[in-house]
């Protein structure tokens, strides 16, 4: 499975001692806004000026923080920034998550050309997010999907695919299948 | 000295001195919010970021130490803007009203914050809700807004060892607090106070009112000092009594008063009042500590400088009345160097500490002891010498105290008010004092009055083998007696008549039958009339049978009863004052002369407020204040789990039955180890004086942004 960097660094910062000590201003406050920051960007809730804040603060956090684990997390801040700041700055803007990791910017989409028209995805989506009839390719509505996944386990067919940022070509509405 | 120059100013430090002391010290401001000067610094919040050497990365000034020929620069762009980020961080966690707030326009971070100029905007706000906790006495958590400078932890852990508070993680995030979830009580708080002294922010603060009792800072934090009429230093001397020094104990007590022992016997204790271990479970025992402290005060350490007095002035001051107020008055004029006589008209100097109050509640050569250490001091005293005039008595002095006191008793105006067999509490008490047969009384005595006089009256009469009944128009629960009075006086057979009104005194004049009396099922006193209004029980008419009957309703100056006493007197016969002057020039008057009947210490307050005024009017500076014992008080308490617990020691009481045959003080004084259980229960509230003032920037003359 691919990984996303953004999802990685947010892991990461969660789990970091800084959180729980409090002692410093820059360690603690440091980590908390950084999280915040994280955790808003990868959920589709990132703002611009996100990114250049996080670099301002995490220089700060390597310099100004009381100890070492302050420092530590600000520089692993920095080194992501570094190397993956078109993955951050996609995320940002709303694009995708390249790596289908973050929820809010994966989409569920059903494949035309193994799609039988059983019906049993349609029968476990609770939403009723998914168009068709027998024999007809099935088609989700991205509107009315909540991302729950339990269609893509219902399929026996494995007509139905995770994406990021790249998005399969699906038909608009339900169209005859061609799989028999 | 190491000098170093701070914002272009050449500023001398002492070795060792952090960067930020220096410059604060040198009236130069740098912003600080973590650093306390009474506890070590720890650099965490970098509010104080300055440019050392033209480096390029600012450190915090509170944890760099002086270096010869250092040059530091708060206003660096660097610096300011580490300074400013920090405070946006610490403002974006932080609630963002500030009006609700206990610390509301003396809180550090406001401030500062306003000061700068910055705001949390720029970040992500992310308040973490801890709910506020009043559920402990005294101190009251509002963790909401801590922003984990660590000063209240520091405090408790290192400058005081107590060792109650640390960084607690809960599920909103950290905050300062009591780890496991304990109640200050359960987690051994001394309830010292010196977390919400050094709190920054309003995170833990006084409980609701706590600072609004007195107009003085000072006072809030101490009210058992500010409740005692005289300001004895009494965490001081109770701080003495616990380790052990009985005499520097006396010593800080004679600063403001100078009976120790009578007051250990007999104060009305309002300073146990003003205890604020009374909202953790019982106030401490102050008085018992007092005596405790006077009976074992062998080496008399304070007595030279006690008895030590200005060269003479040359001005002569007569006091009239030898009661406490009258012989504080004196003793503190004499010490201003005046010379001082005291004129009394009974037998013996002291007031009603030797003519009015019984030997079961104050043995008389303690009484004794003091009296003589005032007049060895020289003032003189001149008894039996009843005064009828005080502007006569002006004619050879240059100041009159008229301090005489309330020395005659009042009576009901009932019929049969005015028999023989009727007496005075004035009267009876001094008879008793003075060691007379006391049988004249008869065998069974009505007591009118159920005030302190009341029952002392009641309980030596008991002594004396008589019948006792002490009857008064108050309901039980509003005897105006104090609860000990009442409670032992019953024990020793007093029978306590509540809600009783006078009629009449039944019999002859040569003969006392009884006193009549009805039960009131409630009475109001209109303060303003000085009527009675009362609800009367039907048929409820009664004859309490006695041979004599004692009136402890009240008593007066007197001063009215002579023809002409040379001052202005109100209509209920006080002297006419204003600032203890009266109405001819250098006569004054204090004391229970001027308040009315009141208490001991009471009078011994006015005594000084008095001789002070006395000693401007004579051209001194009418400063009486005194050191006597130099204090030290240790700040490092140290851990005493159980603490909130410790139970109010118990003077040991005479057995009811053996009270009742002798005229022995009824309480035993406490042992060494009594003493020292007792005074290890105050909570030091006297300590949290002792850290610094914050100073804020306002406080520091034209200081920028």
């Amino acid at each position: 499975m691919k990984q996303c960097p953004v999802n990685e660094l947010l892991s990461y910062v969660r789990g970091h001692k800084c959180l729980d000590c409090g002692k410093c201003v820059f360690g603690y406050e440091g980590a908390t806004q950084i999280l915040l920051a994280l955790e808003d960007i990868t959920a589709k809730r990132g703002k611009p000026a996100d990114l250049e804040q996080m670099r301002k603060l995490a220089q700060y956090m390597t310099e100004q923080s009381l100890c070492e684990d302050g420092e530590e997390l600000g520089k692993a801040v920095l080194k992501a920034l570094d190397a993956s700041g078109d993955e951050f700055a996609l995320h940002i803007a709303k694009k995708g998550c390249t790596a289908g990791v973050c929820r809010a910017f994966v989409t569920y989409h059903i494949l035309m050309d193994k799609c039988t028209g059983c019906g049993d995805c349609m029968d476990v989506c609770e939403e009723d997010a998914i168009a068709g009839k027998k024999r007809f390719v099935h088609v989700i509505n991205q509107s009315d999907c909540i991302q729950c996944g339990k269609c893509l386990d219902a399929c026996e067919e494995e007509a139905i695919v995770k994406a990021g940022a790249d998005k399969p070509r699906c038909p608009p509405r339900p169209v005859p299948c061609k799989r028999k | 000295m190491i000098t170093l120059t701070i914002d272009g100013r050449t500023v001398e430090a002492r070795e060792g001195q952090s960067v930020l002391h220096a410059a604060l010290d040198a009236g130069i401001y740098i912003p600080h919010l973590c650093d306390h000067p009474d506890l070590e610094a720890k650099g965490g919040c970098r509010m104080c970021s300055v440019t050392i050497d033209g480096a390029e990365k600012p450190v915090p000034s509170c944890a760099t130490e002086v270096r010869e020929g250092m040059v530091v620069d708060s206003h660096t762009e660097a610096a300011e803007a580490v300074r400013r980020t920090s405070m946006e961080l610490m403002l974006a966690t932080h609630p963002s009203e500030c009006t609700g707030c206990p610390k509301y326009g003396k809180c550090e971070m406001q401030s500062m914050y306003q000061f700068m100029g910055v705001s949390a905007q720029a970040w992500r706000h992310h308040p973490r809700s801890v709910p506020t906790n009043d559920s402990n006495p005294l101190i009251t958590h509002l963790f909401i807004r801590c922003i984990r400078c660590g000063r209240c932890i520091r405090a408790c852990q290192d400058k005081r060892g107590v060792k109650v508070l640390d960084y607690v993680h809960d599920k909103v995030g950290i905050h300062a607090g009591v780890p496991g979830g304990k109640s200050l009580a359960e987690a051994g708080c001394r309830f010292c106070g010196a977390c919400i002294e050094v709190c920054p922010t309003g995170s833990i603060v006084d409980v609701v009112g706590r600072m609004e009792r007195y107009p003085a800072y000072a006072d809030n934090v101490v009210p058992c000092r500010a409740e005692c009429p005289a300001h004895i230093d009494i965490p001081a001397y109770i701080r003495a009594v616990r380790e052990g020094r009985p005499g520097d104990a006396v010593g800080i007590i004679r600063e403001k008063v100078p009976f120790p022992l009578v007051l250990g016997y007999i104060c009305n204790h309002l300073c146990e009042t003003g205890c604020k271990r009374s909202d953790i479970n019982a106030p401490m025992s102050i008085r018992n500590l007092k005596r405790f402290a006077a009976d074992n005060d062998t080496e008399q350490s304070w007595k030279e400088k006690y008895l030590r007095t200005a060269p003479p002035t040359g001005k002569k001051v007569a006091v009239i009345g030898g009661g406490p107020c009258g012989l504080t008055a004196a003793y503190y004029l004499r010490k201003k160097g005046h010379d001082v006589t005291v004129f009394e008209k009974r037998p013996e100097l002291g007031g009603p500490m030797t003519s009015g109050i019984p030997a079961y509640r104050l043995p008389l050569d303690e009484v004794r002891k003091e009296i003589q250490l005032i007049l060895d001091t020289g003032v003189k005293a001149e008894v039996n010498r009843e005064i009828t005039s005080a502007a006569e008595l002006k004619k050879d002095f240059d100041a009159v105290l008229v301090a005489v006191g309330v020395s005659k008793g009042r009576r009901l105006p009932l019929p049969g008010a005015d028999f023989q067999q009727v007496y005075t509490a004035m009267d009876v008490l001094a008879d008793n004092r003075a060691g007379k047969d006391m049988g004249y009384l008869g065998k069974s005595v009505c007591v009118i009055g159920g005030g302190s006089v009341g029952f002392d009256v009641a309980r030596s009469l008991i002594r004396h083998g008589m019948t006792v009944n002490l009857a008064c128009l108050e309901q039980a629960d509003k005897i105006l007696a104090d609860a000990e009075d009442q409670e032992e006086g019953a024990e020793e057979g007093v029978n306590i008549l509540p809600g009783r009104a006078f009629e009449a005194i039944e019999g002859t004049p040569e003969r006392v039958a009884g006193l009549r009396v009805h039960t009131v099922l409630s009475s109001t006193y209109d303060k303003a009339t000085g009527k009675v209004t009362e609800v009367a029980e039907e048929g409820s008419q009664t004859v309490i049978p006695c041979d004599s009957v004692v009136f402890a309703t009240g008593q007066y100056t007197g001063l009215s009863d002579y023809e002409n006493f040379g001052i202005r007197l109100n209509g209920r016969g006080y002297p006419e004052n204003d600032g203890f002057k009266t109405s001819e020039e250098g006569i004054f008057a204090a004391g229970d002369a001027i308040t009315g009947i009141s208490f001991v210490i009471k009078g011994i307050a006015q005594g000084r407020d008095a001789a002070s005024e006395i000693d401007k009017y004579l051209g001194g500076d009418g400063n009486i204040d005194e050191t006597l014992v130099e204090r030290t008080a240790d700040p490092y308490i140290g851990e005493f789990p159980g603490f909130a617990a410790l139970p109010r020691v118990e003077q040991e009481v005479m057995s009811a039955e053996s009270r009742k045959t002798n005229n022995e003080n009824v309480y035993r004084t406490y042992s060494c180890e009594e003493a020292s259980c007792e005074a290890q229960r105050c909570l030091q509230c006297d300590l949290r004086l002792q850290f610094e003032k914050i100073k804020l920037w306002s406080d520091f003359g034209g200081v920028e942004a």
